[in-house]
């Protein structure tokens, strides 16, 4: 099955930013001698889709705006990374206050396993 | 260590058994099993599970040398048949397939070398329309050459492929029955599998070279209902995994993402584009195919890939017509699950 809405809103930036990103973690994986061929060559083929994608929207962008002034209209770029950046972060935040309710749930569970009183044939001197 | 490309070497996993669920598919089931018997490495059995077929699946399934396995009553649901089937798998390796699902001759030898991870649970490949006449086959091999060309090859490579698609998969035996086999909790068990699985520490690959040819929707009817499945499992799957998701970083992004783009595209293609094409310009409406080229990068990519560049190119309108009704069905479904609290619960089978 396929999951969400196919397209280049904000998945499609989303993904074309980590494409473009790849390459950074396939060199810290060959750093640490964990790559090989075949992932450099999938990293590359993504970061070639990745730039020939943002080629396309640089064109797309040149062919729809074609007024006097030079300047790319950036709005609608501006606003689908605001957007993305804004769900990213909330994202983030969530998973933050999660591991922190999982902190607290855990700590709570140990000073109850503290305090309760141990049987007498458990104990250990 | 990325496997893309690899020949499994011999003896590198265990044996494997094939689960095909089956109901009502005389037309198709033939197809699959001989698919099966011409793999170069060959699955050691192949169980159809029959769920209260009333037509020949049963029969054709024995005739070609199949196990034909028939539950008490129909399950309700494909995952339903497939939990059934694995009671009655005794090898290392199971592989789910969908009885209207052919694969490259190739396509188990080519995932079979993700396991040699001993952290991999699940493997899939990549999924391709066998059919591509309809505007709605059409649609779908866009949407496909998009995914497993460009979108899924990155989830792989960051660790997380969003889904182990149900049509395809290979998973171990022993992970798979202690996580409870397939759940019919929600609508896209494949998802609830997937993400069942990372709950669980454990790893998720995706070979883009092991290939499947399902056969998809090729009428809105039929398209409408699958899609009815797909748009409540996903909000049906978020609702249920969601905290479990959020200590998983990069998928969490991923299901984030997809999620409010499910939303806010959805309203953008079926509310605000109508509404400024009436209300600014009718050439607002060229909106709907504003990333077009960018689309066209990955899918003729990968159809150049496969000397299916002319058929991309005919394909490419289908797939825009397709996202909006996609859109409808999400919107649908994420009324109906989140807003008015009314869960689709019963499985109907499309495609």
């Amino acid at each position: 099955m396929a999951a969400g809405l196919p397209g280049f809103g904000l998945g499609g930036l989303f993904f074309i930013l980590t494409a473009l990103l790849a390459p950074v973690g396939e060199l810290w994986r060959t750093a640490r001698g964990r790559s090989s061929v075949a992932a450099w060559r999938l990293v590359g083929r993504q970061f070639c889709q990745a730039v020939a994608m943002l080629a396309a929207v640089y064109l797309l962008l040149r062919v729809v705006h074609r007024g006097p002034e030079s300047a790319l209209p950036l709005t609608p770029l501006a606003l689908t990374g605001t957007l993305l950046l804004a769900v990213l972060l909330g994202a983030k935040l969530l998973g933050l206050a999660e591991r922190a309710r999982l902190a607290r749930a855990a700590a709570r569970r140990r000073d109850e396993v503290g305090r309760r009183p141990v049987p007498v044939g458990e104990r250990s001197y | 260590m990325r496997s893309q490309g690899e020949i499994l070497r011999p003896g590198a996993v265990g044996p494997l058994t094939v689960l095909v669920p089956a109901y009502d598919e005389a037309d198709s089931i033939g197809d699959t099993i001989r698919s099966l018997q011409e793999q170069t490495v060959e699955p050691e059995q192949i169980l159809v599970i029959d769920d209260g077929s009333t037509d020949a699946t049963a029969e054709i399934a024995r005739s070609l040398g199949a196990t034909v396995l028939q539950p008490p009553e129909n399950t309700g649901s494909k995952a339903g048949a497939q939990s059934f089937g694995l009671a009655y798998v005794e090898t290392e390796m199971v592989m789910a397939i969908d009885a209207d699902t052919t694969l490259a001759a190739d396509a188990i030898e080519r995932l079979l070398p993700a396991f040699e991870d001993p952290d991999v649970a699940a493997a899939c490949g990549s999924v391709l329309p066998r059919n591509v006449g309809t505007i709605w086959e059409r649609g779908r091999y866009i949407e496909y050459l998009l995914a497993f060309g460009f979108f899924k090859r990155i989830q792989d490579h960051y660790g997380k492929p969003l889904i182990s698609s149900g049509c395809f998969s290979v998973y171990r035996t022993a992970e798979l029955r202690e996580l409870g086999g397939w759940s019919t909790r929600t609508m896209a068990e494949d998802m609830d599998l997937t993400w069942t699985i990372y709950a669980a520490g454990k790893k998720v690959r995706f070979l883009p070279e092991a290939v499947s040819y399902p056969i998809e929707p090729h009428n809105l009817h039929f398209m409408g209902k699958q899609l009815k499945r797909w748009s409540h499992g996903f909000v049906q799957n978020v609702r249920l995994h969601g905290r479990s998701l959020l200590g998983l970083g990069f998928l969490r992004s991923v299901v984030a993402i997809a999620f409010w783009d499910a939303l806010l595209a959805s309203l953008a293609y079926l509310v605000l584009i109508p509404v400024l094409a009436v209300t600014i310009s009718p050439l607002v409406l060229l909106a709907y195919l504003i990333d077009a080229p960018v689309v066209l990068v990955p899918v003729l990519w990968m159809a150049l890939e496969r000397r299916e560049g002319g058929r991309a190119l005919a394909s490419l309108p289908g797939f825009f017509v397709l996202r909006i009704v996609n859109g409808a069905y999400m919107l649908r479904a994420l009324w109906n699950e989140l807003v008015r609290r009314r869960p689709l619960l019963v499985y109907e089978k499309g495609h």
